[in-house]
């Protein structure tokens, strides 16, 4: 070949391989995003490894349960309580790894209360229904993504490239107690 | 002849050069980078004042000696009491923190520093669980060592407030693995509330 | 000297590049084709097929479904679950044979059937708490998979929650884990349930 053509063609080759290097995707995140499986208050979602179905969403400023090491859970800020009734497709599975996300914040639920659903490990086909509790600041609900906060049903808290229920929550119209009594999770009739 | 004697002189010059180099980064290196030493500059607070450092806030409130543990009310074994230093946290990042990011120690006896693992870490407003912290939210949390009835400082009663970063894994399961701890600021505390 | 006629030199060059890229793209692309016909690694765990009455003999000691209940809330002995519920009752009588082994290794129940995502199997684990179910369990029986202490018989009794469609899918499946002194190797039995369970 002429050199004049070798010369052109690297510099071709060198080209695609900086456009290619240069448009790469910079990180592994967007890559391996889970798949939100979205819905509201009251819709079934259905996703690999779940069928959930979020019954409803309460505030409250303190938490009681029927523990005798810890009768009442108090905070600085307030709870937020989330109504889920909860059914497993293969095995079990955990929900310890829930999160909230509100004005680009992210919360997990608080893992401390006795009784809540995320330590409930029913077989697949057996729905029950409980609650998870988010600890919230005070000021959360004056955010101007109040009314669509989001609450991702994960069973691990990374759950790249598996798909996860995805609730929208409307913050501002929940309905607010002083207390709120976390009940014990109970077997109720299928989702499916 | 000239000439090679200069090329000569050119290379023992840039060698000398670069074994200057090599040697000094070496010595850098094994004195532990340019920057101070944690431990001996570290800043003095006080009882009750901010300490803002590695995405969290701390402020230290007081140190108490009881037989009885605040929250449940436990005895304390014969011959040991519970020391315990309440201290508010707040997480000021977008996620959530772990209270063992957030370490805790102080110069009671020969066991506590901050190597020693802060022996355990309640939540004061009640609940199994002191962690997560949520984004926002001040947390006042006991940090409680069990010692001897007979422990006493060395001479002020300091606590250390260390951080300590998460270097692998999940922070809920999994293995989770954590960084040497490293101070963040130093509380002279006047006076131990000895409740008996 | 050079009688026959001899390729140019340069063309026996592109012949023989010619040649290589015939030989490499034709095996790339016959094992593209083939590559799922190709034997894999051998399955690291055997599955073995018990079928209905019968018993498995595993490190010297006899399993086998004694017997199986099924019970819903509408069944002549009910069970206290919601519509659309069961609690499936197995109880399995361990026999330690002659030649039983003192250091057996381990066990595991779970109850399987087909239909979860993907086509993999579903499974159940035991209950802890049976009679939050007004399930009686029966008196003697282990809630844990042991194989027979000094050579004593045991049964062991399962009691799962599951939907009331999964009887006539399911199968009992026992997991061991050999002892340490065989590697902790792993084995599967499978057993089928009776056809006409209690309740």
């Amino acid at each position: 070949m002429k050199r004049g053509v070798r010369i052109a063609a690297s510099l071709a080759g060198l080209a695609i391989a900086m456009i290619a290097a240069a448009t790469a995707p910079q990180d592994g995140t967007d890559i391996a995003a889970p798949f939100l499986v979205r819905g509201v208050e009251g819709d079934v979602l259905t996703t690999r490894l779940l069928t959930t179905r979020l019954d409803g969403i309460e505030l409250a400023d303190a938490l009681e349960q029927d523990a005798y090491s810890s009768p009442r859970i108090d905070t600085e800020g307030q709870w937020l309580v989330v109504h889920l009734t909860v059914q497993t497709r293969q095995s079990t599975e955990g929900l310890s790894a829930a999160r909230l996300l509100l004005d680009g914040r992210e919360y997990g639920n608080y893992i401390g209360a006795d009784d809540d659903l995320a330590r409930i490990q029913n077989g697949p086909g057996i729905a029950t229904s409980g609650t998870l509790v988010f600890e919230l600041p005070a000021d959360a609900l004056r955010g101007a993504g109040a009314g669509h906060a989001e609450l991702r049903l994960q069973t691990q808290v990374a759950p790249t490239l598996d798909d996860v229920p995805t609730y929208t929550l409307d913050l501002r119209g929940a309905h607010r107690s002083a207390e709120f009594r976390i009940p014990r999770p109970r077997v109720v009739e299928p989702l499916t | 002849m000239a000439r090679d004697r200069g090329r000569l002189i050119r290379r023992a010059v840039i060698g000398g050069i670069a074994g200057v180099i090599v040697v000094a980064a070496l010595a850098i290196v094994v004195s532990g980078g340019l920057a101070d030493d944690g431990g001996r500059r570290v800043t003095t607070y006080r009882v009750g004042e901010r300490i803002e450092s590695g995405n969290a806030r701390t402020v230290v409130e007081s140190v108490t000696l009881s037989t009885r543990r605040p929250g449940s009310g436990f005895e304390a074994s014969d011959g040991r009491r519970w020391l315990v230093i309440t201290v508010v946290q707040t997480n000021l990042s977008d996620a959530p923190l772990f209270v063992t990011n957030l370490r805790i120690g102080i110069n009671y006896g020969t066991a506590l520093d901050q190597r020693d693992t802060t022996r355990s870490i309640d939540r004061a407003a009640g609940g199994q669980a002191a962690s997560p912290l949520p984004p926002g939210v001040p947390t006042r949390l006991w940090y409680v060592f069990d010692v001897p009835a007979t422990a006493a400082p060395d001479d002020e009663t300091v606590v250390g407030v260390y951080r300590a970063d998460r270097t692998y894994g999940d922070p809920v399961f999994g293995d989770t693995g954590y960084g040497s701890p490293y101070p963040v600021g130093r509380v002279p505390v006047d006076r131990v509330e000895d409740e008996g | 000297m050079t009688g026959r006629p001899r390729i140019a030199a340069g063309a026996r060059r592109h012949l023989l590049a010619g040649g290589v890229a015939v030989a490499s793209g034709g095996m790339l692309a016959s094992l593209l084709f083939f590559e799922p016909f190709l034997p894999g690694a051998p399955a690291a765990t055997p599955v073995h097929r018990v079928a209905r009455g019968d018993t498995a003999e595993v490190e010297g000691s006899g399993f086998r479904i004694g017997a199986a209940g099924f019970f819903t809330a509408e069944s002549d002995q009910p069970v206290d679950v919601p519509a659309g519920y069961a609690v499936l009752g197995v109880l399995v009588p361990i026999t330690p044979g002659s030649s039983a082994s003192p250091d057996p290794g381990s066990c595991d129940i779970v109850l399987v059937a087909p239909g979860g995502p993907g086509g993999v199997d579903r499974e159940w684990t035991s209950e802890v708490d049976p009679g939050q179910y007004d399930y009686g369990t029966t008196r003697g029986t282990r809630s844990i998979c042991q194989f027979g202490d000094d050579g004593e018989k045991v049964t062991y009794e399962g009691v799962f929650l599951v939907p009331d469609d999964v009887y006539a899918a399911a199968s009992l499946e026992i997991r061991f884990t050999s002892p340490k002194s065989d590697g902790y190797a792993r084995s599967v039995y499978r057993f089928a349930l009776p056809a006409d369970p209690v309740g």
